[in-house]
């Protein structure tokens, strides 16, 4: 690796840090207006603008520098109680970190930069001295090339002051401590919360067996305690328990050195050097240390590489299996153990490097907010936005296509779906549209829902529009559902006015194509006048697939289990001539398509049901097994077969294709 | 995690249920002292947080019966007090209290302290 690269390296976790940062202004700035500790929020606030400000200022990024300065100063003045947080300067501070996230991405990819004038003039009002206003013109007129030419100014960069005491002490609790229905272990976690304590178990004092009195208090702990705290807040803790825990704080500090090297005293109660006491457990020094989690940055490759190899030690021991099977190995025998033991710990290895590639959906989520709050300036409505359920994982793949459409449906919800105030007011509902986005697992499928309180679809406009888009033919009976899933529709559009916040409509088809794409369904419900609500399912992770697999013929299929209704035996009766040479099933009172054209097949029946919830009935020869797959990519090795999704590798080393019962279960009947 | 609330008081008692069962705590609340013993032949608390002032049986009293009781002996016990001073603590542990907490108290202080003997 080069300088070059090593530097681009660098500038790359710089921005990776900058998100973080910006997301957790979001965050803090989204819940300071009901939070009781205002300060500590604005501190918060302060340390990651900071933390901007000082990267920026590293690789030289003067307009990043420079917003995050007067933003910093801005805060400063919050900080320091001379002006107290409303809900105007936090939506001004909002704007400022929408600015900066621009900024940042300015930097990172070179896209444009919007207006500024509006975001300084907002801040420097504030400032009673005000920058230069001659700085926003240059800001404005900014583009790439221009970078060099500006000249590199020093910005003065003061270190927050993360002050840390260290306070020495002993404690040699009494009985009554004890007694009073306390004890030691606890003070010592509770003191663990204030900072880093390193603990000395001093038992010098514990008499022989012979003298040993089960109701005396013989043991000491000397504690080295390092906090940010004041001195004052440590003497409250330990008066908490007045003079029952024997406190004295020792003013020469026994250094972490002494600690190590100097052996303690000899005991002094002559019945010790009997030797009962082992030295060894009376020099235990233990650490307790604060529980953070500590977090690696690893390129994605990497994981991605790991996956690969995993799943191919998994399509391995498949093999393994089935060779063993055909050598008549004993089952309970030395090796039939060891290869079942070697089986688990395969399994436990790839749950645990798919749960590497999961990702909080909290990272897509929160650029959400910025685009709420863009839509609801934009159309003039008023949006509460309600995030639920960000911390549920997802892989991360998915999570990365998850944006753009998740954008779409949003900006569609506020611009289509939500009304204006006034509309609202008369169909007395509150002046404040709500918006949700949820996340959830359900029965192994991830969940998101965009819902919103507004107008809902209008049925009957959509059935006309879709007759004259000729998506529909004139005249066709839909239930209520089917009309609003016609939204999906590729040329769909239900707004004949193009508007400057969701186009015209286009993209629910490509809303549905990405999602589909990733393996996940959309739909749709919605009732009129009360709201509508998108509902995605997506697969846990795309590597993996949880399937049944059949033989049909000489050849091994998988079906995804999720679609999976029924299976039982075929019963001939209930297979119905429709005409010449179609045959319906006639499965609970409802005539469903088979995939067979004579009746005289007797064998096991899969009743398989797609997204649009219509019920196919599939006859196969024998059901194998239920188990997880790996997916292999066609696409990929071969080229894409219509009806299947994908294919996987079976244990014995031939391939066997998986359905898709969505959109290629047709190809089969 | 059982908690016994002892307070004379409705609002006291109300506030801190509230804080505690948000908190996932199990919370029982006695009237005064001689509700507490009564409540404590069924509730097996793993705390007890009791006033200190209180009509028929005072907390000082309450604390001195419960640690000759052997179900409530060690039981770790924290007392409520208005009162800064050391004089009024140090009888609270005399009776044989773990320790107190001081009225008014925020939510985070009164979890704070519980976790202090209940880690």
């Amino acid at each position: 690796m080069n300088d070059q690269e090593g530097l681009e390296e660098i500038r790359q976790v710089f921005f990776q840090e900058c998100e973080e940062h910006l997301s957790v202004l979001e965050d803090e700035l989204g819940s300071i207006g009901t939070s009781p500790d205002k300060l500590s929020k604005i501190n918060t606030i302060f340390r990651s603008v900071h933390s901007i400000k000082g990267g920026a200022a590293a690789f030289g990024m003067e307009n990043l520098v420079r917003l995050a300065h007067l933003f910093e100063e801005v805060l400063e003045k919050f900080r320091s109680g001379l002006l107290d947080i409303d809900q105007n300067s936090v939506e001004i501070f909002l704007k400022a970190t929408d600015f900066l996230s621009d900024i940042v991405s300015f930097y990172r990819f070179g896209t444009s930069l919007s207006d500024s004038n509006e975001t300084y003039a907002d801040l420097n009002h504030y400032l009673n001295d005000g920058i230069d206003p001659d700085q926003n013109l240059i800001l404005n007129s900014m583009v790439p090339e221009e970078i060099d030419e500006f000249k590199f100014q020093p910005v003065k960069i003061d270190i927050i002051d993360q002050k840390e005491n260290t306070f020495f002490f002993e404690i040699n609790p009494k009985y009554s401590f004890y007694s009073n229905g306390d004890d030691a272990i606890n003070f010592l976690v509770f003191l663990q919360k204030k900072g880093i304590i390193e603990v000395e178990l001093d038992a010098t004092e514990v008499p022989s067996l012979t003298y040993f009195e089960a109701d005396v208090c013989y043991l000491k702990w000397k504690i080295i305690l390092r906090t940010p705290e004041a001195r004052e807040n440590i003497e409250e803790i330990f008066e908490w328990s007045g003079g029952d825990l024997g406190c004295k704080f020792i003013e020469s500090p026994f250094s972490k050195d002494n600690l190590e090297l100097q052996p303690l005293p000899i005991p002094t109660h002559e019945s010790s050097n009997d030797g009962l006491v082992d030295p060894a457990l009376v020099n235990r020094v233990s650490q307790y240390e604060n529980k953070e989690h500590s977090t690696i940055r690893i390129d994605t490759c990497r994981v991605d590489k790991l996956v690969d190899l995993v799943s191919e030690l998994v399509i391995n021991q498949g093999a393994i299996r089935t060779q063993m099977q055909s050598s008549n190995v004993l089952p309970g025998s030395s090796l039939d153990i060891a290869v079942s033991e070697l089986n688990q710990l395969t399994q436990e290895l790839q749950e645990n490097v798919m749960a590497m590639r999961a990702h909080p959906i909290k990272a897509v989520f929160q650029r959400m907010n910025r685009i709420v709050r863009e839509a609801a300036r934009l159309s003039g409505k008023h949006v509460v936005f309600h995030i639920e359920g960000e911390e549920a994982e997802i892989d991360r793949s998915i999570l990365e296509k998850l944006s753009e459409p998740l954008m779409h449906l949003i900006r569609n919800a506020i611009d289509h779906g939500l009304e204006k105030p006034n509309i609202r007011k008369n169909s007395k509902k509150n002046n404040e549209g709500n918006l949700y986005l949820r996340a959830f697992i359900r029965s192994g499928r991830f969940i998101i829902e965009v819902e919103d309180d507004g107008s809902g679809l209008n049925c009957s406009k959509i059935y006309k529009k879709a007759i004259s888009k000729k998506i529909i033919m004139p005249g066709i009976h839909l239930e209520k559902e089917e009309i609003q899933n016609l939204i999906f529709s590729p040329g769909f559009s239900t707004l004949d006015v193009v508007s400057e916040l969701s186009g015209r409509g286009v993209g629910m088809d490509v809303v549905k194509k990405t999602i589909s794409e990733i393996g996940g369904n959309i739909s749709v419900f919605s009732e009129e006048g009360k709201g509508t609500k998108f509902s995605i399912s997506l697969p846990m992770t795309l590597s993996i697939i949880d399937g049944l697999i059949f033989k049909s013929g000489n050849q091994k299929f998988i079906v995804p289990t999720n679609y999976v209704v029924e299976a039982f035996l075929l019963e001939e009766k209930k297979i119905l001539k429709i005409s010449e040479n179609e045959l319906k099933y006639l499965y609970r009172n409802e005539l469903i398509p088979i995939n067979i054209k004579e009746k005289k097949y007797l064998s096991i029946c899969l009743v398989l049901q797609n997204e649009k919830k219509s019920n196919y009935a599939i006859v196969v020869d024998e059901l194998i097994d239920q188990s997880k797959f790996v997916i292999k990519s066609i696409e990929k090795n071969y080229k894409k077969l219509s009806g299947f999704l994908s294919s996987t590798i079976l244990g014995d080393g031939s391939v066997a294709l998986i359905i898709d019962v969505d959109s290629g279960i047709g190809s089969f009947l | 995690m059982n908690i016994m609330i002892v307070d004379d008081s409705r609002t006291i008692r109300n506030i801190l249920r509230n804080i505690l069962e948000k908190a996932g705590y199990n919370v029982c609340p006695a009237e005064d002292g001689l509700d507490a013993l009564e409540k404590l032949k069924l509730f097996d608390p793993n705390i007890i947080i009791t006033d200190l002032n209180m009509p028929r049986m005072d907390g000082l009293e309450l604390v001195k019966k419960l640690r000759s009781g052997p179900k409530t002996q060690y039981v770790p016990i924290l007392f409520l007090t208005t009162e800064g001073n050391s004089e009024v603590r140090n009888k609270g542990r005399e009776s044989g209290a773990t320790g107190w907490l001081l009225k008014p108290f925020t939510a985070d202080r009164l979890l704070e302290t519980i976790e202090r003997v209940l880690p």
